[in-house]
């Protein structure tokens, strides 16, 4: 497995207009759709980190690779013989490629309102993002980088091993800390998670 | 409803310079990811003192589902 990173402030105009222009007329309409011009560089600069991991991946030039989706919306690269997955947060845009599915996810650590830890944590994550069992005064707004890192690396993780197997956070059922084979990164204020089956 | 909800929505894009409106879609519009999502869903479920099952979460795709279903309930 491989995986590549890009800071969306380095994406010059020229350069979007490059991979944009290679984008599927789908792709661009979605990206047009955009209100904000961080979500559009988001999108191109996921086009241009898997056209460039793809093709390094699989010795072929960006511009020849041709995307399309299965029956259930998952991206495929047609006829080659790699897997890949795009996250974005913030800034960055990361992109992992494999011979076989994978899963990636990153997350910018920020404050957030802890009330969706008890949404998706088993009581075995709770103990594990708080360091003792929960009161209902942890289930807060925080600004504890510690914590905020913990809960981070387990959405992240939760995530990547939805999108490696080809689910949402929501319908895995097992926790994290028993069950996800993950490559844990921090990278600067981010955590990024890498998952193959 | 619609403003209550934009404010909830505001809260999780950090920006609130665009309009919403009952056919934003959720993640193509208002960029918002999985995370801001199930973010979204809690505050909802705070807000407007409603249980929102971890199945249904995928099932919004625009602002006018999540209103429908706060409706229903």
């Amino acid at each position: 497995m491989k995986w590549y990173k890009f800071n969306i402030q380095d994406l010059t105009a020229a350069v979007y207009e490059k991979w944009y222009a290679l984008m599927s007329k789908d792709k661009q309409v979605r990206v047009d759709r955009f209100h904000f011009e961080d979500d559009r560089k988001r999108t191109v600069a996921g086009e241009m980190l898997a056209r460039k991991a793809i093709a390094e991946w699989c010795s072929v030039s960006p511009e020849s690779i041709v995307f399309d989706k299965t029956g259930t919306g998952k991206p495929y690269a047609k006829g080659l013989p790699v897997e890949f997955n795009i996250s974005h947060s913030g800034d960055m845009v990361v992109c992992a490629v494999d011979d076989q599915p994978v899963g990636i996810d990153i997350e910018k650590i920020r404050p957030i309102d802890l009330t969706v830890a008890r949404r998706i944590c088993t009581d075995e994550e709770l103990l594990y993002l708080f360091g003792h069992t929960p009161t209902e005064q942890d289930f807060t707004y925080t600004t504890n980088t510690e914590i905020l890192t913990r809960f981070f690396e387990l959405w992240t993780a939760k995530e990547a091993y939805g999108k490696c197997i080809g689910c949402g956070v929501c319908d895995t059922e097992v926790g994290w800390t028993a069950k996800y084979i993950a490559i844990k990164k921090t990278v600067s204020d981010y955590v990024i998670t890498l998952c193959r089956t | 409803m619609l403003e209550k909800l934009s404010k909830l929505v505001y809260n999780q894009t950090g920006n609130d310079n665009i309009e919403i409106t009952r056919e934003s879609v959720l993640l193509a519009d208002l960029g918002m990811n999985s995370f801001d999502l199930v973010n979204l869903v809690c505050e909802v479920e705070d807000e407007f003192g409603v249980e929102i099952p971890d199945r249904v979460i995928g099932t919004f795709k625009t602002v006018g589902d999540v209103i429908d279903y706060i409706e229903a309930q």
